[in-house]
C-alpha cells in the first residue's frame, strides 16, 4: 500500500484526536452520551471536550453547544450518539466545520438485518464519501488509545504499551483489553469498527502495521466485504508484525452451483483458515487463545529454537506437562552434559534419576536449590527456553511449602533480570471464588504470579495453553527470519 | 493458443471445454498431459493409435458430453488394433442412441498413462477470496478422505511446497514399499504454472486435473476440464 501524507494524517486525527466532539450528548447517566464524556474526563483526555445537545447547558462542568457548528474551537473527532435517522444532517455539519473523521456509536442500522436500515446505513456511506469525511462504525465503541488519554470505557487500565487490536465487536474489545491487561499486557492502540461501513479491518490494520507504537497486532473479526484485500493487507503486515486472528463465526460461503470436483470439495472446507494460514496470521481458536498468544508475544523475545528445559512439579504433572509441551510441537531434550556435572559434583549418581523435565521434589532432596538449577541451565547453550512449572503439592505446609515454590520464581525472575534465557512459567491457579482468596495457598500463590508478571515473566494457566502459544509463537518468528531474506 | 480456445468456446456459447480442449489449454501453459490426438474416422483413430503405441485409451469428444463415462464413451487399457477398432464402434453407437443429432462424432485417443502415484489438482473461486487451488491425492483417497490441501491464488511456490507437505498421504509422494518417490519439484513447478494460468485467464472459473499421474519418471495429466464463467 502507499501511504500517503493525508491518508496518515487523517489515520491520527482518529487516533489522536487534539480535540473531541460528543454530539447527543446526555446528562443521563444511563446514556451513552454521558458516559462517552465520563469516560474521557476520568481518564484525562487533555485536548478540548465540547458536548453538543440542543437542549443542554452544562454536563459535567462541561459547556454544551447547540450544535456542532456552535463549537467555538476546530474539531478532529466526532463521538456520534445520536439517533440513525439524524446522521446524515450531522455529516453536513462535520463538513460545515471541516471535521474530517466520525466515530458512529450510533446503532440499529444494517446489523438489525432490517432493509430500511440497511439502506441508511449504505447512504450514510456514500454521503461520507462524498464530503470526504472518514467513518468508524456505526455500531461500535470507537477508540482506546491509553497514551492519548481516550477510552470507551471506565475500567480499561491506562497505562500504555505495544499491542494493537482491531475488534469488530464492541463489547468483545474491552473485554480483551481487561483480560489481557491482568496479565500484565499493555496496549497501544484498540479500534472497535463494528459495521465498518467506511473504514474497516484492513484500513486498521495498516495503520497499526504504520504505527510505530504498534509491534504486535491483534485482531478479532467475524466478516469481512472485501477478502482479498484483507489477504494482501495480512500477507504485507505480517513480514513486518506480528497479527494474531481470532475468526469469529463460521463462514458459510453462498456457493453456487458447482461442475468442478474442485468446487464441490472447496465448498467443505473453512477459506477462512485457508486464507488465514498462507497469510502467515497467528490464529487463534478461541479467547483463551488470542490472550495466551497476546501475553507470550508481549513478553518474549523473537524465539525460533524449540529446545525447552523444564523445572518443577513432581510425577504426573511433569509427564502431563511434558506430554503437552510435545503435542504441541516443542522439544524437551535430554539435559545437556554441563548441567548434569553440575547435578552429580553435588549428588554423585543423581542424574540417573533426575531428567528433564526436572522433578523439583528430588531437587530438594539433595539440598540443591531450585534457583541454582535453574542459574545452570539458564547458562547452557543446549536450551532455547525455560519452562517454570511452579505448581508443586502442597506435602509441606504453609511458609514451607510457599518456599518451596518460590525459590523457582525467584531464580526465573533472576534469569529475567539478566536476560539469560528466555523464561516462562506455568501456574494451574484455577477457577477461584471471592472466599477462595482468603485461604493462604491460593493467596500466596496469586503473590507469586504477580510477581512474575511483574519481572516481565509470561504466566499460562497450563502446560498446554503455555505450549501451545510459544509454538505458534516460534514459527511465526522462523517465518518471519525467512521472509526478511527473500528480496 | 489459450486464448483462441477460450475464445471459441464462448463464441460458441459453451461453457465446458471439451477433454481435448483442456488438455491443450493446459499444454500450452507449460503442464505435461498425456499426449492426446483428435480423430474423426476409424481410420484416424487406429493411425493414431499406431503412432503412440499400445495400449491407449479411446473416449467421446464432444462438447455436448460432459460426462463421458455414463454414455459408455470411456474405453482404457485397448492393448490392440481389433480392441482399438472394436472400441470405437461401441462409442459410436453408444453416442448416437443417445445424441441422434450430435454433430461432430469424434474421439481422442491417448496412450495409457503408467505406473504412478494418482494426484488431484483443480481451482475454484471462493466469493469471498477468489481463485482457490487444490492439490491431493487421487482416486479413493480425494472421494473418500479427502485428503485435500487449498490455497488461495496468487501462490508462491514457497505456499505450493507447503500444500504437498501438508496432505496426510504425503508418504505416498515421498516413495513407500519400495515405490519411487514422485517428482516433487515438478509438482510444486505444475501448481504454480496453473495458479498463473487462472491468473491470466480470469474466465476460467474452474478447473480440475483428475487424475495427474506422478511417478518417478514425471508426471502427466491424463484427464482434465475446464469451465468457464
Amino acid at each position: 500500500m502507499t501511504i500517503t501524507k493525508d491518508w496518515a494524517e487523517t489515520m491520527e486525527r482518529i487516533f489522536c484526536p487534539r480535540s473531541i466532539a460528543v454530539v447527543g450528548a446526555s446528562a443521563d447517566k444511563k446514556a451513552n452520551g454521558y458516559q462517552y464524556l465520563r469516560f474521557l474526563k476520568d481518564a484525562g483526555y487533555s485536548g478540548p471536550l465540547y458536548p453538543v445537545n440542543p437542549q443542554r447547558k452544562q454536563i459535567l462542568g462541561l459547556p454544551v453547544y447547540p450544535s456542532l457548528t456552535r463549537v467555538p474551537g476546530k474539531v478532529d473527532y466526532v463521538i456520534s450518539c445520536i439517533n440513525a435517522g439524524q446522521v446524515k444532517e450531522l455529516l453536513e455539519q462535520c463538513a460545515e466545520k471541516g471535521v474530517r473523521a466520525v466515530h458512529l456509536f450510533t446503532a440499529k442500522l444494517s446489523e438489525t438485518g432490517d432493509a430500511n436500515a440497511r439502506r441508511l446505513e449504505e447512504e450514510i456511506g456514500q454521503k461520507a464519501k462524498k464530503l470526504g469525511i472518514r467513518l468508524i462504525g456505526p455500531n461500535c465503541m470507537g477508540i482506546y488509545n491509553p497514551e492519548h488519554r481516550l477510552t470507551f470505557n471506565h475500567d480499561l487500565c491506562m497505562e500504555p504499551g505495544p499491542v494493537g487490536a482491531i475488534v469488530q465487536s464492541g463489547g468483545l474489545a474491552g473485554e480483551i483489553v481487561r483480560l489481557a491487561a491482568l496479565r500484565g499486557v499493555r496496549f497501544s492502540k484498540v479500534v472497535s469498527y463494528g459495521n465498518a461501513v467506511d473504514l474497516n479491518e484492513r484500513d486498521f490494520l495498516e495503520y497499526l502495521l504504520w504505527d510505530k507504537k504498534t509491534k504486535i497486532i491483534l485482531m478479532y473479526i467475524e466478516g469481512t466485504k472485501d477478502g482479498r484485500g484483507l489477504y494482501q493487507a495480512l500477507r504485507e503486515a505480517t513480514k513486518i508484525k506480528p497479527v494474531v486472528i481470532l475468526k469469529g463465526g463460521r463462514s458459510k460461503a453462498g456457493q453456487k452451483t458447482v461442475a468442478s470436483h474442485t468446487a464441490s470439495m472447496a465448498g467443505s472446507i473453512d477459506t477462512w483458515r485457508v486464507m488465514l494460514r498462507q497469510a502467515r496470521a497467528i490464529q487463534a481458536s478461541n479467547l483463551n487463545e488470542l490472550l495466551d498468544l497476546a501475553v507470550a508475544f508481549y513478553f518474549l523475545p523473537p524465539l525460533t529454537g524449540k529446545r525447552v528445559g523444564m523445572i518443577g512439579g513432581g510425577g504426573g504433572k511433569s509427564v502431563l506437562a511434558s506430554d503437552e509441551y510435545e503435542e504441541a510441537g516443542l522439544e524437551l531434550i535430554a539435559l545437556p552434559r554441563e548441567v548434569l556435572a553440575f547435578l552429580e559434583g553435588r549428588a554423585p549418581g543423581i542424574t540417573g534419576w533426575l531428567g528433564n523435565p526436572v522433578d523439583a521434589s528430588i531437587l530438594a532432596g539433595i539440598n540443591v536449590k531450585a534457583s541454582e538449577l535453574l542459574q545452570c541451565m539458564a547458562a547452557s547453550p543446549a536450551f532455547d527456553l525455560l519452562s517454570i512449572n511452579a505448581s508443586e503439592d502442597s506435602l509441606f505446609p504453609g511458609r514451607m511449602w510457599t518456599a518451596f515454590i518460590r525459590e523457582e520464581v525467584r531464580g526465573g525472575i533472576a534469569i529475567r533480570r539478566k536476560r539469560l534465557k528466555p523464561v516462562v512459567a506455568v501456574m494451574n491457579t484455577p477457577e477461584l471464588e471471592a472466599r477462595h482468596l482468603e485461604n493462604w495457598r491460593w493467596q500466596s500463590l496469586f503473590r507469586l504470579r504477580q510477581q512474575l508478571t511483574t519481572a516481565g515473566i509470561p504466566v499460562f494457566s497450563s502446560p498446554g495453553r503455555a505450549a501451545t502459544a510459544i509454538n505458534k509463537l516460534i514459527d511465526y518468528y522462523r517465518y518471519q527470519e525467512r521472509a526478511r531474506e527473500l528480496p | 493458443m489459450i486464448t483462441t480456445i477460450l475464445a471459441e468456446a464462448k463464441r460458441e456459447g459453451r461453457k465446458v471445454l471439451t477433454e481435448f480442449e483442456a488438455k491443450e489449454v493446459l499444454k500450452a501453459a507449460g503442464i505435461p498431459v498425456v499426449e492426446t490426438v483428435l480423430a474423426s474416422s476409424r481410420e484416424e483413430a487406429l493411425n493414431a493409435a499406431r503412432r503412440l503405441g499400445f495400449p491407449v485409451v479411446l473416449k467421446v469428444c464432444s462438447p455436448e458430453i460432459v460426462h463421458k463415462t455414463d454414455v459408455g464413451g470411456v474405453w482404457l487399457n485397448l492393448s490392440s488394433e481389433a480392441e482399438v477398432e472394436e472400441a470405437y464402434q461401441q462409442i459410436l453407437t453408444a453416442v448416437t442412441a443417445r445424441y441422434p443429432r450430435l454433430k461432430h462424432k469424434r474421439v481422442t485417443v491417448q496412450k495409457m498413462a503408467g505406473e504412478g502415484v494418482e494426484i488431484v489438482l483443480g481451482i475454484s473461486r471462493d466469493p469471498q477470496f477468489g481463485p482457490l487451488m487444490m492439490f491431493g491425492l487421487g482416486g479413493i483417497f480425494v472421494e473418500v478422505l479427502k485428503d485435500v490441501s487449498f490455497r488461495l491464488i496468487p501462490l508462491s511456490k514457497d505456499d505450493a511446497r507447503k500444500m504437498l507437505g501438508e496432505i496426510r498421504g504425503k508418504a505416498l509422494l515421498d516413495g513407500v514399499r519400495g515405490r519411487q518417490p514422485v517428482q516433487q519439484d515438478l509438482l510444486v513447478d505444475i501448481i504454480v504454472k496453473l495458479a498463473h494460468l487462472v491468473e491470466k485467464n480470469p474466465q476460467i472459473s474452474e478447473l480440475d486435473i483428475n487424475p495427474l499421474i506422478a511417478g518417478a519418471g514425471g508426471a502427466v495429466a491424463a484427464d482434465a476440464r475446464i469451465i468457464l464463467e
